[in-house]
């Protein structure tokens, strides 16, 4: 199973990367996207797994199980997903706006601050 | 008295701060009130004479940074003194002068800011009892004259002669520090007074000790305008006539110098002190009289004549007997006295007549008369005329290279081939332009206001008053300072007038003589500066520019190739780094867990994994922009999914919700989107393809390595788990730890969403204005 994760945890970060090395400006938002999926499970690859044991505390208990996965890491990649979303929006709308402004989606074009 | 040597210090720096402030209440009247205290701090000076006289230091003591052992140490002794009373008499003349002739100039404020502001560090300098402390006031004087030198900002050539003058000296600063922190290390200690009591034998014969003195002698050399480093200085007379009069012949330039003088007793205890310092001097003498013959500008002519004279000083220092150490505290002062005297009548013609050429100049006395007086009293202590200052010491510098040993005549003939030239130069600068048939100016000449002939003036009276009884100047000055360079070892003999029949007396006559015949054959000599212009393009300054501009061109070269303005390639250079150096760590922590440990995958999971894969793969490859959009809300949901079956409910919720919405918002954003497009090559593509792969390769392995050696129990999940319940009545601790525990963050994360929001409206919404006019037709 961990080799299962691993693959795949490598294989969204390929991508990724891949995406972000491309020219468009579009296929480079698609990239960030990926690489925030990516981190997100690195993180919770990293805390460890477990099946069937929700961070949560049983009724008749006072105090979390030791066998219940750990919150802490899920508390923080909850904050990365909404982050992450906030940062989509902002880029989508970023690159809406250069491709009104400059008529051109090519990064090279875009290397200059004056619009051509 | 230490505590008033700060308190003048700190009231040279408050005048300077208030200055701007002054100067738009008092305007052109700013230089009067604040030459004050320059005035005040000279008679303070004059003060502590009778004390450093009888040999007792006037000394502060303040711990800084006592954990480095960096002090505020001041100690003034006769060496110090003498430069103190130069520093402050002169400032004092030179903030009358710049009243008259910077006057009516709206940035004078900052004018006064700068030249405050190197006075007080120029009194730090020579103050200062601690290396550190010195270096501090020694780079806050090429700070200031940086300023100075440029304050006709508008003008390139001003710009640059600064820029030029502030890197020769900024480098030999470091040069200096280098050689300072080096010293302090071997002797254990920066305090200046207890290196000068260290046996200098013990500490020269170290093995690094020629690498110290090469260091801080590179730091002197700049600051002094030796020869190869001189250039800087002539093309510093894009300044203002009172910064020239000031910083750039009378105290900054001697700054070296000084340096020189202060770690005589330690340094020139090294076999390579005299074989170095005093052949350069020597050189920077002649090369200083020779390229002064070819100028045609009585400023160019006073500078190259100022580098001679350091090279003289430095040549004296160099020889380092008593007797040249006392010719050249006796010939700094005459210098000081004359060649600022010098600077400021020429900077008078200038102002009043509009041309500093010699050869246009002539007959200004009848309309000149102050000007013309002090000018000559200063040309006439220049060339080392009886009953002026410059007399005195030219008989002790004769005297000094008369007893020096040397191949032959070799020092006299060069000590009296610049001094031929300086008689010949100082009736170009001091006589010429006043005696004569009165020529046409381009503008009518007149007298300048007061305060530009007063300065000049008294320090023409000083030069006299002091060259006609040597013998108090000499007791209360020029020894102290003697013995103080001389380790305390020399006695504090005053100077005399008259020394008899002697060599030095007529080589004295000799030097007059040639000089006028010098005088007479100087139009024809003019004639022939070609030559001068041509040694120029060769000469040292030619290589300061080729280094520069190779510098400049490198530092273009390299960041053009780092930041090349691709993000890509930024991207791709960071994982790549990354890649090398995680791949470099891993092989030595990595531990694979054997394959028979692992536990097997449901295969649900494996699903689930597969279409992960596939989407992201997917979304690499396809042409379309809408399937890429959906394989990224298959990767998305799938990660959901991946949430969902390791016990994480609120991640797996979350990430479907914000699934959802960002499908939505590429899909509403998807026909304003651009298509996508195919700009890289087939080549390019692979190549990303097959660095991608490592990547992920790289990551899939840390991934395994941070699974294997996650800790199972840590303290700060048990405390929120324990403390879960009982502080904040939630069962489900993921989101008591975002609104409870860790409330601030999720408060910050909200934030960022509000800005988000802001920022995708405002690019969405608002339009600049020339925009909206193009939609309006």
């Amino acid at each position: 199973m961990e080799l299962l994760l691993a693959v795949t945890i490598g294989t969204v970060y390929a991508a990724a990367f891949y995406l972000l090395l491309r020219r468009g400006l579009v296929k480079l938002v698609l990239g960030i996207a990926l690489l925030s999926q990516a981190v997100n499970l690195l993180l919770f690859a990293a805390g460890g797994l477990r099946e069937g044991a929700v961070p949560f505390i049983a009724a008749d208990e006072t105090t979390l199980a030791a066998t219940g996965a750990d919150p802490l890491p899920q508390a923080l990649i909850l904050t990365a997903i909404v982050i992450s979303f906030g940062v989509l929006a902002f880029t989508l709308a970023m690159v809406h706006r250069a491709d009104q402004s400059t008529g051109t989606d090519d990064l090279d074009d875009l290397k200059s601050t004056d619009a051509p | 008295m230490g505590t008033l040597l700060v308190i003048i210090l700190g009231a040279v720096f408050v005048a300077a701060a208030l200055a701007p402030w002054l100067h738009r209440l008092c305007g052109d009247r700013t230089g009067l009130v604040l030459s004050a205290v320059p005035l005040a701090a000279t008679g303070c000076f004059a003060a502590m004479i009778p004390r450093v006289m009888a040999g007792n230091a006037v000394v502060f003591h303040h711990a800084w940074v006592p954990s480095l052992g960096i002090n505020l140490d001041f100690c003034v002794d006769g060496l110090s003194l003498l430069f103190l009373l130069l520093i402050s008499a002169i400032g004092t003349f030179v903030t009358w002068y710049a009243a008259g002739y910077l006057a009516g100039k709206a940035d004078l404020g900052k004018f006064y800011l700068y030249l405050f502001g190197f006075m007080g560090s120029m009194m730090g300098v020579v103050s200062a009892d601690h290396l550190v402390l010195l270096f501090v006031f020694w780079e806050l004087t090429s700070l200031t004259s940086y300023l100075l030198i440029g304050y006709y900002h508008n003008e390139p050539r001003s710009r640059a002669a600064a820029l030029q003058a502030l890197l020769v000296t900024g480098a030999g600063g470091l040069a200096m520090l280098a050689g300072i922190i080096l010293l302090g290390r071997m002797a254990g200690t920066f305090e200046i007074s207890a290196l000068l009591r260290l046996d200098p034998a013990t500490l020269v014969s170290q093995p690094g000790f020629p690498a110290i003195l090469i260091l801080i002698l590179l730091g002197a050399f700049t600051k002094s305008a030796q020869f190869p480093f001189h250039f800087w200085l002539p093309n510093a007379m894009e300044a203002p006539a009172p910064v020239s009069a000031y910083l750039h012949s009378a105290t900054m330039v001697k700054a070296g110098v000084f340096l020189l003088a202060r770690l005589h007793p330690l340094l020139s205890a090294s076999p390579l002190w005299l074989p170095i310092v005093a052949p350069v001097g020597a050189i920077t003498m002649l090369v200083g009289a020779l390229l002064a013959l070819g100028q045609s500008d009585l400023k160019k002519i006073l500078a190259y004549t100022t580098v001679g004279v350091l090279g003289t000083l430095t040549m004296l220092l160099g020889l380092g007997t008593e007797l040249a150490v006392k010719a050249a505290m006796a010939y700094l002062l005459a210098h000081a006295l004359y060649k600022a005297a010098l600077f400021m009548t020429s900077g008078s013609i200038d102002h009043e007549t509009g041309t500093r050429d010699p050869e246009a100049l002539g007959g200004l006395r009848r309309a000149m008369p102050f000007t013309a007086a002090a000018a000559l009293v200063a040309a006439l202590s220049m060339a080392g005329l009886p009953f002026l200052l410059g007399f005195v010491s030219k008989e002790y510098f004769y005297k000094a290279l008369l007893e020096a040993e040397g191949p032959g005549m070799l020092w006299e003939m060069l000590g009296l081939a610049a001094s031929v030239v300086m008689v010949a130069l100082a009736a170009t600068a001091g006589f010429k332009p006043f005696w004569g048939a009165l020529k046409p100016t381009p503008k009518p000449a007149h007298e300048a206001p007061w305060l530009m002939w007063l300065g000049p003036l008294l320090l023409g009276a000083a030069s006299l008053k002091t060259g006609l009884f040597p013998g108090m100047v000499g007791d209360c000055l020029v020894g102290p300072a003697t013995s103080a360079v001389l380790g305390g070892a020399g006695e504090s003999v005053g100077l005399k007038l008259w020394h008899g029949w002697t060599a030095a007396l007529a080589l004295s006559v000799v030097t007059l003589l040639l000089g006028a015949a010098l005088y007479g054959l100087l139009p024809r000599i003019r004639a022939a500066r070609g030559i001068c212009r041509v040694l120029g393009r060769f000469g040292p300054e030619r290589g300061f520019e080729l280094l520069l501009h190779g510098l400049l061109s490198f530092a273009r070269w390299q960041t053009h190739l780092l930041q090349n303005g691709h993000l890509r390639n930024y991207v791709l250079t960071t994982v790549l780094f990354t890649v090398l150096l995680v791949g470099w760590m891993l092989p030595g922590i990595v531990s694979v867990p054997a394959w028979d440990t692992m536990v097997a995958p449901h295969v649900l999971t494996v699903i689930v994994c597969l279409l992960i894969m596939a989407g992201s793969v997917f979304a690499c490859v396809s042409q379309s922009r809408f399937n890429a959009i959906l394989a990224m809300g298959v990767v998305g949901l799938g990660v959901a999914m991946i949430f969902f079956m390791f016990s994480a409910p609120d991640l797996a919720m979350t990430q479907v919700l914000v699934e959802t919405l960002a499908l939505v918002l590429f899909v509403l954003a998807f026909y304003r989107l651009p298509s996508f497009g195919q700009y890289s090559g087939r080549a390019v593509r692979w190549r990303d393809a097959a660095l991608a792969v490592v990547f992920g390769a790289v990551m899939a392995t840390v991934v395994l390595v941070v699974q294997s050696s996650h800790a199972p129990d840590n303290a700060v999940s048990r405390f929120m788990g324990e403390h879960s319940l009982e502080s904040a009545n939630g069962r489900n601790v993921v989101n008591v730890i975002l609104v409870d525990f860790r409330a601030l963050d999720t408060l910050g994360e909200i934030s960022v969403l509000a800005i988000a929001a802001l920022g995708v409206f405002a690019m969405l919404r608002l339009r600049p204005r020339g925009a909206r006019k193009e939609t309006k037709p």
